[in-house]
């Protein structure tokens, strides 16, 4: 166990390093000067070099990169916005709670509807129930969550009136100018996002659940323990959910690191102070170190639940061993 | 500047993305019943919801329009530009100054008496002092401000007595007052530090306002400055309304989204996406109620590489080139009522500007772009950079299709906007023809002719002047027209616009903009002028 966990950890420094170079590469390979759009428009090449020493750009790409990873290891710093100036730690430090209220508050969402729906509509092959199900799935999977949201926006939003349109409330330590706050305001704003969210990704879910249970309701051990007389309620809980949702852990696992990097489309819709719009804005103004901030938050997100899905696999299945 | 332009690009393509959901939720808007004229309230909270955050609130480092915009209500500035409609609103005012300033040593030195009575929001007086500060934290390198480059020309400048404040410059330069209505040179305490990161809020202003809190990428509040008193000099002078108590920004919702916040009165004053602004005019009415559409000093245009290829020599084509475009097409590609067509390169709105009937505006006139492209196309082919989000495009396909009719194959090349400002910023580059655009930093017709073409500030890269246009006696004539005053300095850049355009057309502009802004049925009276945008110290609640 102890090894295993060295290994990945060690793994994780390669990928977190192999991301960060790509992000750098991709970065230097457009064309333009992060000086020059801070130095403003017209300015003297004087100038511009003295902004880009400012900046820190003025030297090679290698030396940029081994900085950034020195000041990252040693300091924990992730530098400074080129265009705010301001810390990229505190940005991600106040996004990073939005982000993470959407996505857990969602997935909490996506299980409740998709795990139930995915297990009847396998139950109930071809049924009224598992064709409105897979309707549901053809509709979550096709549209896409800005369509979604604009228009959960405006019709319970807007036409009805049940939630607010947009915005987001600090659960604690509410700031004067926000115009809500506290945990029930915190909840309602997100009523919206939560749902849109959950609505695209729940209908993956419930097809991956129904194939997954499908699939173990024909296996030769569930089989047996049919034959043996064991309770449907009994055969249905340890050995079929049990062994389906082994994958489905997985899938939560990356999606949710995945979703952490920032569900751009919904925090714009909704006006989310989020990673997504963070990292879509940063890209505008060809911000690197918010930019990689981002990208670093989402990679780690995505090593550390990995990992995390790992040793809950070896712990829902004792059969799998880590090593 | 571009930078306000970059951000309006990107508001476009965000609208142009979300088209289809936008059109369902615009179309189905129309329920709402337009409201009835109230009395003006006095008080209230107005709400401001915006795409993007301010880029800093200080006013040392700050250079997005939106963060000016606000700031006109919270800073006090040596002169300004009225908080009034029309004429007077593009008037050149003292502000915290008695008057205009004593002008000497031949136009190099301006002596500023500070007017007495002024208070900070903290209680402290506005004296000289604090004028200086602006001009330290401006010039201070540790600063790293973009208002480096409008101080370029002052030679010294210091503080005479406590109310004094005189300023010398190395040259004559009549655009210096202009210059000192920009927010860069507002008042601020003399214990502001040089911070690369700039202040953060509470920021202590003179205006009559201050901003209380600010939480980036969320909510701004902005409140009375309790030393403001409007029925009293020196502030009665000024003429301020400030009829709100409070003003709160919520960051972030996209522009449809945000129209349905001032729909339901979730918001005050929103953006909309581009497609919907048909809509709302026929719903609400132009500029009447709610619906509001105010001209700019922005200007777009076609620039044409007089450095190089085609174009370089070549007036006739250039001529031909104004002729062929199709203004008609390429305005709508920026929204309905996005702006007016135009074939001059001052904005409308400019002081200075003069209306003249050069080129068609109405569609293209081949007949004439003809007889002037024939015999001098050359090889006839020409590179186009442009955009590539928004009307970039479209407006680059509908140039090579004009261009083709008089003989010119336009290659199109498209780039993201930061990069191809960047390729056609650069010398050498091997282009003919870019989609440009430009917003004012202050208003003074000089900041469109002199900075963007004055051939002699052409530089190995980060260029404005996209057309490369080096003409001495244009430049000549800039330099006359630019150390002129008051009427004859407009009536020179006036001539000067007209002559330029028509007699070297080294650009073909197409459109000066308009701002298009949507309120909730609680804004009782609004008002904007082209300098301030919304003018928040104007605006009242019903």
């Amino acid at each position: 166990m102890f090894q295993y966990l060295i290994r990945r950890i060690l793994w994780a420094g390669v990928l977190f390093l192999a991301v960060t170079m790509v992000t750098y590469v991709i970065f230097f390979l457009v064309p333009a000067n992060p000086a020059r759009l801070a130095a403003g428009q017209s300015a003297t090449p004087e100038r511009v070099r003295e902004v880009e020493k400012f900046l820190g750009v003025d030297q090679p790409v290698y030396i940029q990169y081994v900085k950034f990873l020195k000041r990252l290891v040693l300091e924990g710093s992730l530098g400074q916005s080129f265009v705010t100036r301001q810390s990229v730690n505190e940005e991600i430090f106040r996004a990073a709670p939005v982000t993470a209220s959407l996505v857990f508050g969602a997935m909490i969402l996506v299980l409740l509807v998709a795990i139930p729906l995915g297990i009847f509509s396998a139950l109930r092959p071809r049924s009224l129930l598992d064709r409105a199900a897979m309707t549901y799935v053809l509709i979550g999977i096709s549209l896409p969550s800005f369509w979604i949201g604009l228009v959960l926006a405006y019709v319970v939003g807007f036409k009805l009136g049940l939630t607010p349109i947009a915005g987001y409330c600090e659960v604690i330590s509410v700031p004067e100018a926000s115009i809500c706050g506290g945990v029930v305001d915190w909840a309602y704003r997100l009523v919206l996002p939560w749902s849109t969210l959950a609505i695209v990704v729940a209908g993956t879910y419930v097809r991956f659940v129904r194939a997954e249970v499908m699939e173990t309701m024909n296996q030769d051990y569930v089989r047996t323990a049919r034959a043996k007389g064991a309770p449907e309620r009994q055969v249905m809980s340890s050995h079929i959910l049990r062994n389906a949702m082994l994958p489905v852990v997985t899938m939560i696992g990356m999606d949710i690191g995945l979703l952490l990097g920032g569900s751009i489309f919904i925090e714009v819709v909704f006006g989310l102070p989020g990673l997504g719009g963070t990292a879509l804005e940063s890209i505008g103004r060809f911000d690197l170190p918010t930019l990689q901030g981002v990208v670093i938050f989402g990679a780690l997100a995505i090593i550390v639940l990995t990992l995390i899905v790992d040793l809950l696999y070896a712990w829902i299945d004792p059969r799998i061993r880590l090593t | 500047m571009k930078r306000r332009i970059w951000s309006s690009v990107g508001m476009t393509v965000l609208g142009s993305a979300l088209l289809v959901a936008t059109m369902f939720a615009g179309t189905a808007a129309g329920g709402t019943a337009a409201a009835d004229k109230q009395q003006v309230q006095q008080g209230g909270t107005l709400r401001i919801v915006s795409r993007s955050d301010f880029d800093y609130v200080d006013p040392g480092l700050s250079y997005f329009s939106h963060s000016w915009n606000m700031m006109a209500a919270t800073h006090l500035q040596l002169l300004y530009y009225p908080h009034v409609e029309g004429p007077a609103g593009r008037r050149l005012t003292p502000m915290a100054a008695q008057g205009f300033p004593r002008v000497t040593n031949g136009g190099k030195t301006y002596f500023f008496a500070i007017k007495k009575g002024f208070k900070f929001s903290n209680g402290s007086n506005v004296t000289a002092a604090n004028f200086k500060r602006s001009f330290d934290r401006a010039l201070n390198k540790s600063m790293q401000s973009p208002a480096s480059s409008f101080l370029d020309d002052v030679a010294r400048y210091r503080t005479v007595g406590t109310y004094g404040f005189q300023v010398t410059l190395k040259k004559v330069a009549p655009d210096f007052l202009a210059r000192m209505s920009m927010m860069f040179f507002s008042a601020v305490p003399t214990d502001t530090p040089f911070t690369a990161e700039g202040i953060k809020a509470p920021v202590v202003s003179a205006g009559p306002y201050f901003l209380k809190e600010w939480n980036q990428k969320a909510s701004a509040l902005v409140v009375r400055n309790p030393h403001w008193k409007n029925n009293q000099e020196p502030f009665k002078s000024l003429g301020y309304s400030n009829n709100i108590n409070e003003f709160r920004w919520i960051v972030g919702p996209d522009p449809a989204t945000q129209r349905l916040m001032c729909e339901r009165g979730e918001a005050d004053v929103c953006s909309f996406p581009p497609t919907q602004a048909k809509e709302l005019s026929e719903q609400y009415g132009i500029n009447k109620q709610r619906f509001y559409v105010k001209s700019q000093t922005t200007l777009w245009y076609l620039a044409m590489n007089n450095s190089r290829g085609i174009f370089q020599n070549n007036l006739k084509l250039r001529q031909a080139v104004s002729h062929a475009i199709d203004r008609r097409f390429m305005v709508a590609q920026h929204g309905y009522l996005a702006g007016q067509r135009t074939d001059q390169f001052l904005p409308y709105s400019m002081p200075g500007f003069k209306e003249f009937n050069i080129y068609s505006l109405k569609g293209p006139n081949y007949t004439k772009a003809k007889s002037l492209s024939q015999g001098n196309t050359r090889d006839g082919k020409a590179v186009m950079y442009t955009f590539n989000v928004a009307q970039g495009p479209p407006i680059a396909q509908s140039v090579q299709f004009n261009l083709k009719q008089i003989g010119v194959d336009v290659e199109i090349k498209q780039f993201d906007r930061v990069v191809q400002h960047e390729k056609s910023a650069t010398r050498g580059e091997p282009f003919d023809l870019t989609l440009e655009g430009w917003g004012m930093d202050y208003p003074d017709p000089s900041n469109f002719i002199n900075v963007l073409l004055d051939g002699r500030r052409i530089q190995a890269d980060n260029n404005v002047n996209a057309s490369y246009f080096n003409n001495a006696a244009i430049n000549a004539r800039m330099d006359k027209a630019n150390a002129a005053s008051g009427a004859a300095r407009l009536t020179a850049y006036g001539q000067l616009d007209r002559d330029i355009v028509k007699d070297y057309a080294p650009v073909a502009p197409y459109i000066s903009t308009n701002a298009r802004i949507f309120t909730s049925n609680t804004v009782g009276c609004y008002g904007y002028t082209s300098i301030q945008g919304t003018l928040l110290t104007k605006i009242c609640k019903r």
